[in-house]
């Protein structure tokens, strides 16, 4: 699982009012290297919750082969509604969140404490009926 | 994730004959789709070739802004959008998706499908980590011989730059821009509002119609599924959601479940006279047809109550709440563990009549 993908989940189960950002448990990280694309990331970069990806980092920077640089604390200031980045800055925020794959480990909904489990990569987030 | 054999069965859209072939019958999805059927769906070519004429039909019908961007500033600016992909099984749909140049995201019920998207995708990361390392530009275009039926029915989008994509696809070293998650869609999308620029569903939404368990309900499922998925698009992006109805009442029931949170749109069929390669295409929007300052979602409820409302005023004159209909509203309230007053003499008794 990227951290692209963990920016977007929230837990929906019963009782949660928030459910958002799910708390990292790691376990296993992979690093792997894809090419940028600076445009399709300067689209996203509204949509994704920043605060949310930099707690995300700071769980799995230290398992990362480098480990993982901190973000800086609040973006450049955006110019229409596409924000202006250095390309260092680009780069970074590529590599965490495209790069960076969860293997093993939790995630775990900040309100209720359910955990989901993350094997091989891929969250569980199956909910048992009771829990809707 | 489809049946492999309700595509060679979709006859079944106007019999209610119960035939094994159609797998959402048998049981649950995960349960259908263990190791061995996830082996055989996608190692069946003939499978794969339908599963990709699908999904090239569900992106020609998503209109993505991609491809609205390519005319206006120059061929080269292509944005990729971020896609859902429900139900995305062994990933098919996904690759396609891929090929298109968008992200994806791909959720599905059976785990042992997923197994095999994901060992597909550490197959392409791979070849592509290897295809960057020769600094060769894989240029694989296997999948041209399918394009060829996109021109029979590319009735409405005139602008699809065929030869763009080619160049697209070239240009890219592809590593696979996918990932996967274990969920079930009958249980409401566990993301966060207004994150996807679209949504497709490849032969999936049917085994909503189903119930497996006692406390399934085919209808509730459906909603909860609509519902989190209008809050997940983005305002304005397309749900392109194709399915097989066993039956005529299948198809209604999803479009109306649709329609009551909102999304705008209605059924695409393909091939009608063909009983075999009928296609069923839920094309929705969601957010376009209520004014700006309304939200859709409420909108949506309201029209629905609306109709309820019709009735009622026939109904209601001199009958009003009575004190039992009260007693059982708050025994049912209790019920839900909601805070309700206690009953005292008080509950439900007559105001004293004004002058």
């Amino acid at each position: 699982m990227r951290l692209l993908t963990h920016n977007f989940l929230r837990s929906n189960v019963k009782g949660t009012e928030n459910g958002y950002p799910l708390i990292i448990e790691v376990t296993t990280v992979r690093c792997e290297e894809s090419p940028v694309d600076k445009e399709f990331l300067l689209g996203l970069i509204p949509k994704v919750d920043y605060s949310a990806l930099r707690s995300a980092v700071r769980h799995m920077g230290p398992h990362c082969d480098p480990p993982l640089p901190d973000l800086p604390e609040v973006l450049p200031s955006a110019v229409g509604d596409v924000p202006s980045l250095d390309d260092a800055t680009i780069s970074i925020l590529h590599r965490v969140l495209f790069d960076v794959y969860l293997v093993e480990g939790y995630l775990v909904c900040p309100d209720t404490g359910r955990k989901f489990p993350v094997k091989d990569g891929i969250p569980n987030m199956i909910l048992h009926e009771d829990e809707i | 994730s489809s049946s492999s054999s309700s595509s060679s069965s979709s006859s079944t859209t106007t019999t209610t004959t119960k035939r094994m072939s159609r797998p959402e019958l048998t049981g649950h999805a995960s349960l259908f789709y263990d190791a061995r059927e996830a082996k055989k769906y996608d190692s069946s070519s003939r499978m794969v070739g339908i599963q990709r004429e699908i999904t090239e039909r569900a992106i020609e019908l998503l209109k993505l802004d991609g491809r609205g961007t390519v005319d206006g500033h120059g061929r080269g600016s292509f944005r990729p959008s971020l896609v859902l992909d429900v139900g995305c099984g062994s990933g098919l749909s996904g690759q396609v998706l891929e090929e298109h140049g968008h992200v994806w995201l791909g959720c599905d019920v059976s785990r042992d499908m997923l197994n095999v998207a994901n060992e597909r995708m550490e197959h392409k990361r791979e070849e592509a980590a290897a295809a960057s390392h020769d600094n060769g530009g894989g240029s694989d275009d296997e999948d041209d011989e399918f394009d060829d039926d996109d021109d029979q029915d590319a009735d409405d989008d005139p602008s699809m730059p065929d030869e763009n994509n080619g160049t697209r696809r070239r240009r890219r070293p592809s590593p696979p821009t996918g990932d996967l998650l274990h969920h079930d869609m009958g249980t409401g999308l566990p993301f966060r509002p207004a994150t996807f620029d679209a949504c497709i569903s490849i032969s999936a939404l049917q085994w909503l119609c189903y119930s497996n368990t006692r406390d399934q309900f085919p209808k509730k499922r459906l909603m909860r599924f609509f519902s989190s998925l209008y809050v997940v698009l983005r305002r304005g992006a397309r749900a392109v959601l194709q399915f097989y109805p066993e039956t005529a009442e299948h198809a209604i029931l999803i479009s109306e479940c649709a329609a009551r949170v909102g999304f705008a749109g209605g059924i695409v069929v393909d091939y009608p006279n063909s009983t075999k390669a009928k296609k069923h295409y839920l094309t929705t929007k969601g957010g376009v047809c209520v004014a700006d300052d309304v939200d859709p979602r409420r909108a949506g409820g309201k029209s629905a109550g609306g109709k309820r409302g019709e009735k009622a005023p026939r109904k209601r004159k001199g009958v009003g709440k009575t004190k039992e209909w009260i007693l059982h509203k708050k025994e049912t309230q209790r019920k839900k563990g909601k805070d309700t007053r206690m009953d005292t003499k008080y509950t439900g008794r007559k105001r004293p009549t004004r002058f």
